[in-house]
């Protein structure tokens, strides 16, 4: 084979490498290896021509058929026989967390509503986790950002004013007596209570991270 | 139909490799001149999900002329799985041809 060859050989490997890596194929070393010794066997040592390369790589077909055939679902894999517990894959547990902690961070816009909806679903979903877990996960991934934002530090820190009426019978002429509570500001931040429940929830959420992470890793399919 | 074809493909190769181990080539070649496989290179995803089974084996000889070859043999679970099929196939096929061309039962 002279350089001509030589490329255009290096050319059909190229693409079916490609194609295989698009699809994801697993075993694309392994196919790689198989279709290059089968056109050096087919080409063998002697002289070949560009035409009698072409015509072994067209024998081999179109790179893409063959990483369809090596992607197909619908195969059975001898190996694969048994099914696999749902959405158990070693990607689910960052995920899950990862979609949680970050879209309640960042609540204010729509989008982030959709994603944590999708990591509360995927790890309700998932074979990976007791229903505890999964409680556990739900209410305390959440909870720093509902911290940070429910104490007013996430957001403009403006003083939010609530009028209260206290409970007056009707018909009782007296005047009803009406309190307005001032909440948030920067109140709250100073406040012992505040800064206590904001690093308990940051704390519970942490640590609901790392347990559910960790379980879920030494559950997760390799 | 694919499913069945490619189904069928698979126990092709390993009842070629029956009679002893064979290179990929030969293998491509015997069954395109059967008209069993439409283009060579689709054999190998094909090896590859025998061999990851377990029913195939690989090997790299050298070969009488030019570079080492990889050559394929059937493992006993392979054999197995072929003899199982052909047990099946057989009765399969005929019921399947007498259908077709309206023969009574």
């Amino acid at each position: 084979m002279n350089n001509t060859e030589i490329a255009q050989v290096g050319r059909y490997l190229t693409e079916l490498e490609a194609a295989l890596a698009e699809r994801a194929v697993a075993d694309r070393d392994d196919i790689l290896a198989s279709v290059r010794d089968h056109i050096e066997s087919a080409l063998g040592d002697d002289d070949v021509s560009e035409a009698d390369v072409a015509q072994v790589l067209t024998q081999l077909g179109d790179p893409l058929a063959i990483a369809a055939e090596a992607a197909d679902p619908d195969v059975s894999d001898p190996l694969d026989r048994g099914a696999r517990p749902r959405w158990s894959a070693r990607w689910v547990p960052a995920a899950v967390i990862a979609l949680i902690m970050i879209s309640s961070v960042l609540w204010a816009w729509f989008l982030p509503l959709i994603t944590l909806a999708a990591g509360i679903v995927l790890l309700w979903g998932s074979a990976l986790w007791t229903p505890g877990e999964k409680l556990a996960g739900t209410v305390l991934l959440p909870a720093p950002a509902v911290a940070w934002w429910g104490l007013g530090i996430g957001s403009v820190a403006d003083e939010m004013c609530v009028a209260e009426s206290t409970g007056v019978e009707v018909g009782s002429g007296q005047a009803e007596q009406v309190d307005v509570v001032c909440e948030g500001g920067t109140a709250v931040w100073e406040s012992v209570v505040g800064t206590g429940l904001l690093v308990a929830a940051v704390l519970g959420g942490v640590m609901a991270a790392v347990l559910l992470y960790r379980r879920g890793m030494t559950r997760a399919h390799s | 139909m694919t499913n069945l074809r490619r189904g069928a493909l698979e126990y092709c190769i390993l009842a070629l490799l029956r009679e002893g181990e064979r290179y990929g080539l030969d293998i491509a070649r015997e069954l395109t001149g059967r008209s069993l496989l439409a283009s060579e290179g689709t054999l190998y995803p094909l090896l590859s999900r025998l061999r990851k089974g377990g029913l195939v084996a690989t090997s790299w000889r050298e070969s009488d002329a030019g570079p080492p070859r990889r050559y394929y043999s059937l493992t006993p679970d392979g054999q197995r799985a072929v003899n199982v099929f052909e047990a099946t196939w057989v009765p399969f096929r005929s019921g399947v041809d007498a259908v077709l061309t309206g023969r009574p039962a």
